[in-house]
């Protein structure tokens, strides 16, 4: 196909180098080359005209052209009125004049098209393209009446409607041909071009992505931009000089993927337009750039494909910011695929008096609680990490629907099943920072992980620590007990107290459960594995998780070696182990909760258990209630 | 009368050469004149002024010339939109602006100007220097009345995976490394900026090689900004290097050998590195003679002679006490306590050790004389990509084009010991002495992290294997054998 456009090119140049048309509007005037014509979009189709001898039986002769639509060749001389009167003046003065409403190709006399070859002659001619692939004579003068019919011998004859050598097209021609012409036609034309310039068109293909996808290549684009209804012509301002392009409006290939109409003829989903959605067009070189629909007219982006008549790689261009106008365009994204923006319908549980209601994250954020706050948290290694969060009001919203008071506990659970206990005093307590319960970042919602939702405290030079803030937040639980705080101390080679958030924050990592059987009775306990705990004073520097985590606190090397470790209950009594003995050892721990539940008052706050069965259960262990206090000595 | 004109005729002259000396004139209109004030002349980051600075910023600029004092005109032969930043004015007490010494009246330029009403630019940034560059980017804003919103990432490669899976608005330019580049382009999270001009082939004289950590399948990523590199941090106190030494400002590998072993004998630890990390070990792999680190296909080869060569001489000067083998934060407490002569660290950490009042001196990674070749520092580039669906684009391109500037470069990268991505400012920031010459000599020696996938699956491979040839539990051919059979596992997946 190339080929044969290439050979008939050259065929062209060299039978018709001075072929040319003038259209004229009153003071507009744009005159273009056959081989302008022939990158704009074309169409074949074959038409017969019956002639004055119709009446003695001859029988019309069907020929065929190729050519452009008139109405599309008129974009380029502004706006014909409908009671203008259009006249197509061949160059020996010959004419055919045709109301406006001819040119819209909705009488009988079918489409008007300016021709390029006629039965394969090269030429510019004017014919009509009708749906019978007929013109009968009677027809000619219902549409175009006395005025306009062509007669031969006083008889009415449509074959005198063609126009071979078609030099102008004029709107309401004043009938003096000297009038259209002007003294050196060949500086007039700027635009005889060869069809393919190097190889920018060989290789084009455009993807267009939003609730479908289009793909169009090189041979779709062809058919494309020969259907008049798609092409457009307009001019733009540039480096202070006027360029003419032919182009498709954006629109009309959006329209086949934004949902609109599922098949062609596709409608244009404006309204969503307007709405906005993101369009990103990205450049075979690379470039891409990314705007809000709602901003800008749509009709005001074009696919362009020839600039002063040269044909060009498809660009996206128009009356627009440079910074949106892309050479080589290669792919267009609309964010309207169901898979972006979605708002998860996820929801929060909230469990208080016997009650579970849930809250979705869309009626959260309509909910009055909503605000916006800077907040902070600094993880246990010491790193800040600040932000914008949006979300809800943590004590209000719990006061409100679940009758949180000061003397509760509230349970935080997430979905990867973290917990966390706060007491409802913290919560309520505006002074240093108000809880929220975020689910927005930075204006973003945030993912699953750590989303969709996070408890954070926020607030003017607010800080929550790392092991606070908790992640993936799926279930609020109110317990009507009140929340008591415990510490751990350590001695050793560092000394410290860690507070029940950072034991329980510990538990949650490392959750380790035993049997233990105590005088006849078994009961599983919950807890953290003891040595994990010496972490925290096993050396001088490091301790969990509060250095850069390519750094183990635990001191492998130290335990093997052997140390002692005593058990302090608050009631002053105690046990001692050996390090050795607990070196990696899950069999012992330190518990938080026997049988699924709180310790007992007299177990409180913390238990020594161990496994019963366990195969490394250390000389001389006990159980030790109320831990208060872990002593390191005798480091060897 | 005749007097009385000529003297008029003198005075209009001599008012136009006092109060025009200087304008510029954008799109027809004067938009800077002597008599205004431009925010670009009153920076306390510099007071070298680029052409980019008294112009607006320019979508394309269609026409740029000056007019010099005599009338004659300069006009710019090729589009210098994408260098107006690397073309620089002279200015004397006396507010006259000067270039190549001569002294111009006026500079007009044509274009389409960029703007973004009621928009923002967004810049996500990491790693060192945060305050520096919120400064800089903050006089840019100025300067071109530009908002910006700067928001320091700790991790940018996370949080951007993390907005492009919620489907979030996206920054417009997003500081990267290496490691970052690989993931960013399958997750068509940044673009591929090979329409911007080549600045090598244009007025800058930039660091070529960096930009290989940003080229992927022959596509640039990102715009090299500034580099860190590995080199020998030595304590003055503790070691006074011969003067035949610091001149050819390496050490020889049987020299550091040699160095340790008398520095031992006063109890002293010779070096400390993280032998432990690929990251450290890449340098020793190609002084021992590897050509490439990233084979032709792709791949990674650490079972051949030089690596297994690298990883003896490492493990012999361990176990002869030479080098104690510690973790980053550990190497450093030893260094910084004076236990330790001299480590193998980052250039990063120079500021840091010199806030601390040490006194230090940096060397080259040493010589190898059977191979041949230097052992190669690493070169940790980090620079700025433009996502994809930046709502900017050619802003953010400006942004990044004036932060590489000459003068933001020699200004950002002397305050944290950092290697500009441009050549011509290295020596600029650092003179003719040692650190220049060891920089330069890193650069020159070093190996870009490459971007591809591969290099982090080793990372992370040798992470474990190392420490098993370090603690004897494997033989060093065993430690690497076993490393690659995992690479290559991994590869295929």
């Amino acid at each position: 196909m190339k080929k044969s456009i290439s050979a008939l090119m050259l065929l062209l140049l060299s039978v018709s180098l001075f072929s040319q048309l003038t259209l004229i509007n009153g003071e507009q005037r744009k005159t273009l080359s056959i081989e302008t014509l022939y990158v704009l979009p074309m169409e074949s189709f074959e038409t017969s005209y019956e002639s004055y001898l119709a009446n003695d039986g001859v029988s019309p002769k069907k020929s065929t052209y190729e050519g452009v639509r008139l109405s599309f060749l008129l974009n380029y001389v502004g706006a014909v009125k409908d009671s203008d009167v259009l006249y197509l003046i061949a160059s020996d003065g010959y004419f055919q004049a045709i109301p406006k409403n001819v040119c819209d190709g909705f009488t009988a006399l079918g489409v008007p098209f300016v021709a390029i070859a006629k039965n394969g002659k090269e030429g510019i001619y004017f014919a009509f393209k009708t749906d019978d692939g007929l013109i009968e004579n009677m027809e000619m003068h219902r549409v175009l009446g006395d005025e306009f019919s062509k007669y031969r011998e006083g008889i009415l004859s449509a074959s005198g409607m063609q126009i071979k050598d078609l030099e102008y097209i004029v709107v309401n021609w004043n009938g003096d041909l000297n009038s259209l012409k002007i003294p050196d036609k060949k500086a007039e034309i700027s635009n005889s071009v060869p069809l393919e310039k190097g190889d920018s068109k060989s290789d084009f293909n455009l993807s267009i992505k939003g609730l479908e996808e289009l793909s169009i290549n090189d041979s779709d684009f062809s058919e494309l931009i020969r259907c008049e209804h798609h092409c457009k012509n307009f001019s733009l301002e540039e480096k202070g000089e006027k360029n003419d392009y032919s182009g498709i409006p954006l629109k009309s290939l959006i329209a086949a993927v934004d949902g609109g109409k599922s098949s062609h003829p596709y409608i244009f989903d404006e309204d969503l337009w307007k709405k906005g959605y993101e369009v990103t067009m990205t450049s075979k070189d690379g470039y891409s750039v990314t705007f809000d629909s709602s901003e800008y007219d749509p009709g005001k982006f074009y696919l362009a494909f020839a600039k002063n008549g040269e044909r060009m790689a498809p660009m996206i261009t128009g009356d627009i910011s440079g910074k949106l106008k892309i050479k080589d365009i290669a792919e267009i994204e609309l964010s309207i695929a169901e898979s972006e923006y979605v708002i998860p319908e996820i929801s929060i549980k909230l469990v208080f008096s016997g009650q579970e209601i849930s809250y979705t994250l869309d009626e959260l954020e309509k909910s009055p609680y909503f605000f916006e706050e800077e907040g902070q948290f600094t993880t246990s290694a010491g790193s800040v990490y600040k932000d914008l969060y949006s979300g809800i009001n943590m004590a209000s919203f719990l006061k409100d629907k679940a009758n949180l008071e000061t003397g509760d506990t509230l349970k935080i659970a997430a979905s990867d099943g973290y917990s966390m206990d706060f007491g409802g005093k913290e919560i309520l307590n505006p002074e240093n920072g108000i809880w929220m319960l975020a689910f927005k970042m930075n204006g973003e919602y945030l993912p699953e992980d750590p989303g969709y939702f996070r408890t954070i405290k926020v607030g003017k030079d607010v800080d929550t620590e790392g092991h606070n803030s908790v992640k993936m937040v799926s279930e609020f639980e109110i317990i009507k007990s009140e929340y008591v705080d415990f510490s751990l101390e350590f001695e050793g080679l560092m000394d410290l107290t860690i507070d029940r958030d950072t034991i329980q924050s510990g538990v949650n990592c490392h959750k380790t459960t035993v049997e233990c059987e105590v005088k006849g009775s078994v009961d599983e306990y919950e807890g953290i594995a003891l040595w994990r705990l010496l972490a925290y004073s096993d050396d001088a520097n490091y301790a969990p998780h509060r250095q850069d985590s390519e750094i183990i606190s635990y001191n492998e090397e130290s335990a093997s070696r052997g140390y002692e470790v005593e058990i302090v209950a608050d009631d002053g009594y105690s046990i001692k182990l050996d390090s050795k003995q607990l070196h990696r050892n899950d069999d012992v721990i330190v518990a938080l909760l026997k049988n699924g539940v709180e310790l007992e008052e007299k177990l409180w706050p913390m238990v020594l258990a161990w496994n019963s069965r366990g195969e490394r259960i250390p000389d001389g262990i006990k159980m030790v209630k109320r831990i208060s206090k872990i002593v390191l000595t005798n480091f060897k | 009368m005749k007097k009385y004109a000529l003297f008029c005729c003198f005075f209009v002259i001599l008012l136009s050469c006092t109060f025009l000396s200087f304008e510029v004139i954008v799109n027809g209109e004067k938009t800077y004149d002597s008599n205004l004030e431009s925010p670009c002349f009153k920076s306390d980051i510099s007071h070298r002024i680029s052409l980019g600075e008294i112009l607006p910023l320019f979508i394309e600029i269609d026409e740029v010339f000056f007019v010099y004092e005599n009338g004659y005109k300069f006009e710019f032969s090729t589009d210098i939109s994408d260098g107006v930043f690397d073309v620089y004015l002279d200015s004397n007490d006396d507010g006259d602006i000067f270039f190549r010494n001569r002294k111009i009246s006026q500079v007009y330029a044509t274009g389409e100007i960029c703007t973004i009403p009621g928009d923002f630019l967004e810049i996500w940034i990491s790693w060192e220097g945060e305050a520096e560059l919120k400064k800089i980017i903050a006089g840019f804003s100025e300067i071109f009345g530009i908002k910006t919103h700067v928001l320091y990432v700790p991790n940018t490669y996370s949080k951007l995976i993390s907005i492009i899976r919620s489907g979030g608005k996206l920054p417009d330019a997003i500081m990267v490394e290496a490691d970052y580049i690989a993931t960013l382009v399958e997750s068509r999270a940044i673009q591929n900026i090979d329409y911007v001009a080549d600045p090598e082939n244009e007025t800058a004289d930039h660091f070529g090689k960096l930009k290989e950590s940003f080229t992927l399948k022959d596509k640039n990523w990102a715009f090299p900004f500034y580099a860190d590199t590995h080199v020998i941090i030595y304590n003055k106190k503790l070691i006074d290097f011969p003067n035949e030494i610091l001149s050819k400002k390496s050490l020889t590998l049987m020299e550091m050998k040699d160095m340790g072993n008398f520095l031992k004998k006063d109890g002293c630890i010779p070096i400390t590195w993280n032998a432990y990390s690929g990251y450290f070990f890449i340098p020793f792999i190609m002084g021992f003679g590897k050509d490439n680190f990233i084979e032709e296909d792709g791949g990674i080869n650490i079972n051949d002679g030089h690596s297994l060569s690298a990883l003896e001489y490492i493990l012999e000067l361990a176990d002869s006490n030479v080098l104690d083998i510690s973790e980053r934060d550990a190497m450093t407490a030893l260094f910084v306590e004076e236990n330790a002569a001299s480590i193998i660290g980052g250039t990063y950490m120079i500021p840091y050790l010199k806030s601390l009042g040490m006194d230090i001196g940096v060397l080259h990674l040493p010589y190898n004389e059977s191979s041949e070749k230097y052992v190669s520092p690493v070169l940790d580039v980090k620079g700025f990509s433009i996502s994809r669906k930046a709502r900017n684009p050619i802003l953010a391109k400006r942004l990044i084009q004036y932060l590489c500037s000459e003068k933001i470069q020699e200004y950002f990268c002397n305050q944290l010991f950092k290697i500009p991505c441009r050549a011509e400012s290295l020596k600029k920031i650092y003179g003719e002495g040692i650190y220049g010459d060891v920089l330069e000599m890193s650069v020159s020696n070093g190996i870009p992290i490459p971007p591809e996938k591969t290099y982090s699956i080793y990372k992370s491979t040798l992470w474990n294997t190392l420490r098993f040839a370090i603690t004897g539990q494997m033989t060093a051919g065993e430690s690497l054998d076993a490393a690659q059979k995992i690479i290559d596992n991994n590869l295929k997946k």
